[in-house]
C-alpha cells in the first residue's frame, strides 16, 4: 500500500513538475494554434473532405508530442540526478523501481495531457474545414468558421485566465494555462455540438469525425514508446545526449520498413535491429480515415500491446541501468 | 583571442569527456556505415551510388543539424542555469567572447564529426563501386554521371511573354474564362499552355537549342547533352527521331539518331574539338516518326541541357562537405543565440520554428516564384491590381520573409552532387562569406548584446 | 573616492521583479558601504539577508535597481577592472570534467597570463590548497571541501588585488577553514583586499577589520569588529592554578576593593585548536589520504612584493 502511494505521489508530482515547464505551455499551445490555422494556411482541394487538416493535425500531433515526450522524459531523471533531487528522494524509504516507474508515469500522464488537447483541436480543426455542405440552407462548400474562431480563441482565453490568476492569486502561470487550455478545448468541442456547420442554431450532434479518435490514440502510444526509450536513455546521459538520440531513433523509426523490414527476413542482424527500433509504421493508419473510417479498435489494442512490450522491455533495461546507476 | 581559445577548448572538453562527442560519432558510423549496406537503390549501379551518397550525406546533415541545434542552445543555456557563467563572467572576458568562444567549440565539434563521416561516406561509396562486380562499362557510366563534376548549362530562353498575352487575349475572347477570373490568372493559364506547347515536337518537326559556349567549357575532358523526355509521355508511343549537333561554325559535327526512345533521361555525347573555336553550341531534335500520333513531349522544366565535366569529383566531394559545414555553423550560431537569452527548450523551440518557418517561407517563395515570374514577366500594373487580396497579402509576406531567408537557404549541394554536377568554388565562396560569417556575424551579435544585458545571477524558480 | 578605497556603495537598492514587473523582493534595501584597501570586511547576516546579492551587484552580474556602485573606481560592468579582482561565489560552480589542474590552467587562460606563469602558479595553487595527490582527477569526483578548495585556487590565479569569498569556508573541515583563515590574514599582511560573506560567526570574528550586518537586505549594525564585541563595562583576568587558600584570600580581596563577587572559571582549548592538535598528531604518523591535505603557508606568487 505504501508503495502504490509512493508511486501515485512521485507520478503526480513529476507530471506537475514537468507542467510547470514553460516549454510544455509553449509546445502545446503551437501544436494546437498550428492544427486550429491549418483550414486557413493550406490550401483547400477539392473534394479532400478534411483530409489535409486531419493529417496535418495528427502529423503535428506527433512531431510536437515527441519534443515533449523527450524532453520531459530527460529533463525530468536526469536533471533530478544531476542537482541531488534524486538523492534525496531515495534516501527516503522509497525503492529506485518504484522512483524510476512513477516518473514514467508522470510522464505519460504529461502525454496524455498533451494528446487530449492535441486530438481535440484536430477533431474540431477537421471539422472546421472546408466541406460540401448538403443542407438544405447552402448547398456547396462551407468552411466551418463559427467552430474555427472558438478553436482558435481557445488557447487566448486560456492565457487570458491563466494571466488574471497568476496576477490576482499569484498561481502558477504555466501549468493553470495548460490546465485551462485543455478545459477550454472540452468546452468548445462541446459547445460546437449546438451549431450546424453553416453557423446555424441546430439540435445537439457533435458533428465530428469520430476515427480521428482512435488514430489519436495510435499516436499517443506512439509517444508513450519514445518516452519510454527517453527515460532509459536519461538512467545514463545528459539531456542532450539523450535528445540526439531520441532524435536518430525517430529517423530511423520512420524509415525502419524500408531500410531494414526487407532484409529482416533474410538475415537474422537486420531482424534484431528490425525488432529494436520502433516502427512508427504500426502507429500510422492515416489511409483508413477516408470517407469517415476509423482504425478499428481492435487494431488499436494490437497497437497498444506492441507499445506496451515494446515500452517494459525499454523500461526493465532502464531500470538495470537505474539501479546500477551511483547517485551523488 | 586567448580568451576565445580558452572558452572554445572549454566547450570542445565537454563534448569530448560528456558522452555527446561518443554518442554522435556512434550514430554517425552507423548510418554511414550501414546505410551503403542496406540501401538497394532503383536496382542500377547508378542509382545505387547515388542513393547512398545522398542518403549518407543527407542523414549525416540532418543528424549533426539536429545535433547542433540542441547542443547550441544548451551550450550557454546550461552555463546559466548551472551557474558556471558566473565564475566566467567574473573575469575579465567581453561577453561576446563568451559567445564566439562556445560558437567555435561546437565548430570544431563539428568539423570533426563531418571529417570522418565524410571520410567514411568516400570510403564506402568507392568501395561499394569497386566491389560491386559490375561491368567495366556500368563503372564507367557511375563515374561519368555520378562520381562527377560537371557544370551544367541551360539553353537560351526565348521570351514568350508576348505570345503568352496574345494567347491571353484570345482565350479572353473566347470566353474561356468567366469574367470573375483575375486576369493574371487568365495570363498563367496562357502562359503555361505556351511554354507546354513549345516543349512538344509533332512527327516532321524539328526544334533547335541554343547553349553560349563559355570559357570554362573549352578544353573540357567531356561534353554531353543530355534530354529528357517527359514522364507524362509514358502512355505514349515510343520516339524516333535524329539529333543534330553542331556549333555556329560546324552546324552538323555529329548526328545521332534515336529508335523507339521512352521516357527518361538520355545521354548524347558531344565532340569536345568542335567548341574551340565556336561561341554557341546548337542541338536539334527532328522528330522522324510515321506515325502521326507519335508527338515528342520534353519535360517543361528541363528539356535539353549541357554537361560539361569541369574538375574531378574529389574536389567537388570536398566543396559539398565544407557547404555543409558552414551550414552547420550558421545553425550553431543561431542556437548560441537563442541560447544566450532563453533556457535550453526554449530556445531549441525557438530555433526550430524559426527553421520551420525559413523552410516554408522558402518553399513556398520558390514555388509563388515561378509563378509570379511568369505572372508579371511584361505584365501591366491594372491586372496587377485585381490580384485578389488574400494572394497579394500572402505573397508579399512569403516574399519578405523569404529575403532574409534565402540567402542562406538557397545551397542545396548533395543535390548537385548527387547529380554528378559541379559545386564551383564561386557557391562555396559564397556559402563561407554568408553561412560562416554574414549570418553568425549578425546572430552574434544579437547573441552578444543579449548576453552582456543579461543578470547572469538571478534566482531561478 | 579615495585611493584608499577599494568599493563604495551607496544607497544600493535591489529590487527582483515578477513576470508583471511588480516588485517581488527587496533583497538589497538602501546599502551604503566602504570598503578600505588592505582590510578584511565582513558582511554578515543569515539566510537570505541580500548579502550575496550585494556580491554580486559588486561584480557586475546583477544589475543594481537604484544607487552608485564602484568597485576599485570604476563601474562593476567594466571588463577591465575584473582582471584585479578574484571570486569564490557561494558554491563553487566548477565544471565537472576537469581536472583541478585544467581547471585552474582555463581561468589563467582567461586572464591572459603566459603559460610559464600560468604553470607556476598553478602548481603553487594546488600545493597550497592541499590536492597535489588529487590534482588529475576530474573535479566532479571531488567532495564539497575539495571541490571548494579548488574553487579557492581559481579566485587567487590572477592574483587579485580584492577577494571577494562568499561562504569560503562552507563545506570545508575544520583544517581547511583554519588554512583559510591564515591565507586571508596573509593576504591582507601582503595589503589585499577582501570582502567576506559568511553566517559563520567565528569564521568572521577570527579574521574582520570591520563588518556590516544586514537583515531583510538592510544595514543593521556596521564597525570594528573588536569595538562592536568589546564589554567596556567588565574586565578579565587570567593567572596560573592557585591553592584554594590563595585562591578564597584573592576573592575576598577584590570583593573589599570592587564591592561585587568575581566570577571563576577555568579556560578551555576551542574545539578548532583542541581538532587541529589532533590531525597535527595523526599527520606525523603519515597515513594514506585520498581526501585534502593539511599544509602549511601560502602559494609563494601570493607572497610576493
Amino acid at each position: 500500500m505504501l508503495r502504490i502511494r509512493q508511486f501515485y505521489t512521485l507520478a503526480v508530482l513529476t507530471a506537475v513538475e514537468s507542467i510547470r515547464q514553460p516549454i510544455c505551455l509553449l509546445l502545446t499551445t503551437a501544436c494546437v494554434l498550428l492544427i486550429g490555422l491549418t483550414p486557413v494556411l493550406l490550401l483547400h482541394q477539392f473534394g479532400e473532405d478534411g483530409k489535409l487538416a486531419r493529417d496535418s493535425g495528427l502529423a503535428l500531433h506527433f512531431v510536437f508530442g515527441i519534443f515533449i515526450a523527450c524532453y520531459t522524459a530527460s529533463s525530468c531523471l536526469a536533471r533530478e540526478m544531476r542537482t541531488g533531487t534524486a538523492s534525496a528522494v531515495l534516501s527516503k524509504p522509497v525503492s529506485r523501481e518504484v522512483f524510476f516507474v512513477a516518473k514514467f508515469a508522470g510522464i505519460v500522464v504529461v502525454i496524455f495531457m498533451f494528446s487530449s488537447c492535441a486530438a481535440i483541436a484536430t477533431l474540431l480543426s477537421e471539422r472546421v474545414s472546408m466541406k460540401f455542405s448538403m443542407e438544405p440552407a447552402v448547398v456547396g462548400y462551407v468552411t466551418d468558421g463559427l467552430t474555427g474562431g472558438m478553436l482558435l480563441l481557445a488557447p487566448f482565453v486560456a492565457f487570458l485566465l491563466a494571466g488574471l490568476l497568476n496576477y490576482y492569486r499569484k498561481r502558477p502561470f504555466e501549468s493553470t494555462a495548460f490546465g485551462l487550455l485543455l478545459a477550454m478545448l472540452i468546452v468548445v468541442l462541446l459547445v460546437s455540438g449546438f451549431f450546424e456547420r453553416t453557423g446555424q442554431f441546430s439540435p445537439y450532434d457533435l458533428r465530428i469525425h469520430t476515427g480521428i479518435i482512435s488514430m489519436s490514440a495510435m499516436v499517443t502510444l506512439a509517444l508513450v514508446v519514445i518516452s519510454s526509450i527517453a527515460i532509459t536513455l536519461s538512467s545514463r546521459l545528459n539531456i542532450v545526449p539523450t535528445m540526439i538520440i531520441c532524435s536518430a531513433v525517430f529517423l530511423l523509426g520512420l524509415m525502419s520498413d524500408y531500410l531494414f523490414g526487407q532484409k529482416a527476413l533474410d538475415s537474422t542482424l537486420f531482424l534484431v535491429i528490425f525488432s529494436l527500433i520502433p516502427d512508427w509504421q504500426n502507429f500510422w493508419t492515416l489511409d483508413v480515415l477516408k470517407d469517415g473510417g476509423a482504425v478499428p479498435w481492435r487494431y488499436v489494442m494490437h497497437a497498444a500491446f506492441y507499445a506496451v512490450s515494446y515500452s517494459a522491455g525499454i523500461m526493465l533495461l532502464g531500470l538495470l541501468s537505474f539501479s546500477r546507476k551511483e547517485m551523488r | 583571442m586567448k580568451k576565445v581559445l580558452a572558452i572554445a577548448g572549454l566547450s570542445v572538453k565537454s563534448a569530448v569527456r560528456s558522452s555527446l562527442f561518443l554518442t554522435l560519432m556512434v550514430i554517425l558510423l552507423i548510418v554511414t556505415i550501414g546505410l551503403p549496406l542496406s540501401v538497394k537503390g532503383d536496382g542500377t549501379l547508378n542509382g545505387r551510388i547515388a542513393l547512398i551518397l545522398y542518403y549518407s550525406l543527407g542523414l549525416t546533415k540532418i543528424i549533426l543539424g539536429i545535433a547542433t541545434v540542441w547542443v547550441s542552445c544548451w551550450a550557454i543555456a546550461w552555463e546559466v542555469e548551472g551557474k558556471y557563467i558566473q565564475t566566467i563572467a567574473v573575469k575579465p572576458v567581453r561577453r561576446a567572447y563568451i559567445w564566439i568562444g562556445k560558437w567555435l567549440g561546437i565548430l570544431f565539434v563539428n568539423a570533426v564529426l563531418i571529417a570522418v563521416s565524410a571520410g567514411i561516406t568516400y570510403v564506402m561509396t568507392v568501395g561499394v563501386l569497386s566491389m560491386s562486380g559490375a561491368d567495366q562499362k556500368d563503372i564507367e557510366i557511375v563515374k561519368d554521371e555520378v562520381l562527377a563534376c560537371r557544370i551544367r548549362a541551360e539553353p537560351n530562353r526565348e521570351d514568350i511573354s508576348k505570345e503568352a498575352h496574345d494567347l491571353a487575349d484570345r482565350l479572353k475572347e473566347r470566353g474561356e474564362f468567366s469574367e470573375e477570373v483575375p486576369d493574371d490568372e487568365i495570363y498563367l493559364n496562357a502562359y503555361r499552355r505556351v511554354v507546354a506547347s513549345k516543349a512538344t515536337v509533332s512527327p516532321g518537326q524539328s526544334k533547335e537549342w541554343h547553349f553560349d559556349i563559355r570559357k570554362e567549357f573549352k578544353g573540357s575532358s567531356k561534353v554531353t547533352v543530355r534530354y529528357n523526355l517527359s514522364a507524362r509521355a509514358r502512355q505514349r508511343n515510343p520516339v524516333s527521331g535524329k539529333w543534330v549537333i553542331g556549333t555556329d561554325v560546324n552546324p552538323e559535327a555529329y548526328v545521332s539518331k534515336i529508335n523507339n526512345y521512352l521516357f527518361g533521361r538520355h545521354i548524347l555525347n558531344v565532340p569536345v574539338d568542335i567548341l574551340d573555336d565556336a561561341e554557341q553550341l546548337i542541338v536539334t531534335f527532328v522528330n522522324s516518326d510515321r506515325d502521326k500520333s507519335n508527338v515528342a513531349i520534353f519535360d517543361v522544366k528541363n528539356e535539353v541541357e549541357m554537361l560539361v565535366v569541369s574538375g574531378g569529383f574529389a574536389g567537388n566531394y570536398f566543396r559539398t562537405v565544407l557547404i555543409l559545414f558552414c551550414q552547420l555553423a550558421m545553425l550553431a550560431a543561431l542556437g548560441v543565440t537563442a541560447g544566450s537569452l532563453l533556457t535550453f527548450p526554449v530556445a531549441s523551440f525557438a530555433v526550430i520554428s524559426l527553421l520551420m518557418i525559413s523552410l516554408l517561407s522558402h518553399y513556398f517563395s520558390v514555388t509563388y516564384g515561378e509563378d509570379a515570374g511568369h505572372q508579371h514577366q511584361g505584365h501591366d500594373c491594372e491586372s496587377a491590381q485585381k490580384t485578389s487580396a488574400h494572394r497579394l497579402t500572402m505573397e508579399q509576406v512569403v516574399v519578405r520573409a523569404n529575403v532574409v531567408v534565402a540567402p542562406a537557404m538557397r545551397f542545396q549541394p548533395i543535390d548537385a552532387l548527387t547529380d554528378g554536377l559541379v559545386v564551383s568554388r564561386e557557391e562555396t565562396f559564397e556559402a563561407i562569406l554568408v553561412l560562416l560569417l554574414l549570418y553568425p556575424g549578425i546572430f552574434g551579435l544579437f547573441g552578444a548584446w543579449f548576453l552582456s544585458r543579461r543578470e547572469l545571477a538571478l534566482p531561478v524558480s | 573616492m579615495s585611493e584608499q578605497t577599494v568599493v563604495e556603495v551607496k544607497g544600493l537598492v535591489k529590487v527582483f521583479k515578477d513576470f508583471w514587473q511588480r516588485p517581488k523582493v527587496k533583497a538589497v534595501d538602501n546599502l551604503d558601504l566602504s570598503v578600505q584597501r588592505g582590510e578584511i570586511f565582513g558582511l554578515l547576516g543569515p539566510n537570505g539577508s541580500g548579502k550575496s546579492t550585494t556580491i554580486k551587484i559588486l561584480l557586475g552580474l546583477l544589475n543594481a535597481t537604484e544607487g552608485d556602485v564602484k568597485i576599485l573606481g570604476h563601474n562593476p560592468h567594466d571588463v577591465k577592472v575584473k582582471e584585479k579582482i578574484g571570486y569564490l561565489p557561494e558554491e563553487s560552480y566548477l565544471y565537472g570534467y576537469l581536472t583541478p589542474r585544467e581547471t585552474l590552467n582555463f581561468y589563467g587562460r582567461l586572464f591572459g597570463l603566459e603559460s610559464g606563469v600560468r604553470k607556476e602558479r598553478i602548481s603553487q595553487l594546488i600545493e597550497m590548497v592541499g590536492l597535489s595527490h588529487a590534482a588529475d582527477r576530474a573535479v566532479g569526483e571531488f567532495s564539497k571541501g575539495m571541490a571548494r578548495r579548488v574553487g579557492l585556487a581559481q579566485a587567487l590565479i590572477n592574483d587579485p588585488e580584492l577577494i571577494i569569498l562568499d561562504e569560503p569556508t562552507s563545506g570545508l573541515d575544520p583544517i581547511g577553514c583554519r588554512q583559510v583563515k591564515d591565507l586571508m590574514l596573509a593576504l591582507v599582511r601582503r595589503g589585499k583586499s577582501i570582502i567576506l560573506s559568511s553566517h559563520l560567526l567565528a569564521d568572521v570574528e577570527d579574521v574582520c577589520d570591520h563588518v556590516t550586518i544586514l537583515y531583510n537586505g538592510k544595514k543593521q549594525a556596521y564597525g570594528r569588529i573588536n569595538e562592536l564585541l568589546e564589554d567596556s563595562d567588565r574586565i578579565r583576568l587570567t593567572m596560573p592554578e592557585l591553592s584554594p587558600e590563595k585562591m578564597k584570600t584573592l576573592l575576598s580581596e577584590i570583593k573589599k576593593k570592587t564591592g561585587s563577587t568575581p566570577e571563576v572559571d577555568r579556560p578551555s582549548m576551542n574545539l578548532e585548536r583542541f581538532f587541529l592538535e589532533v590531525v597535527d598528531k595523526a599527520n606525523e604518523s603519515a597515513v594514506h589520504q585520498t581526501g585534502a591535505v593539511k599544509t602549511e603557508g601560502v602559494a609563494e606568487y601570493l607572497n610576493r612584493q
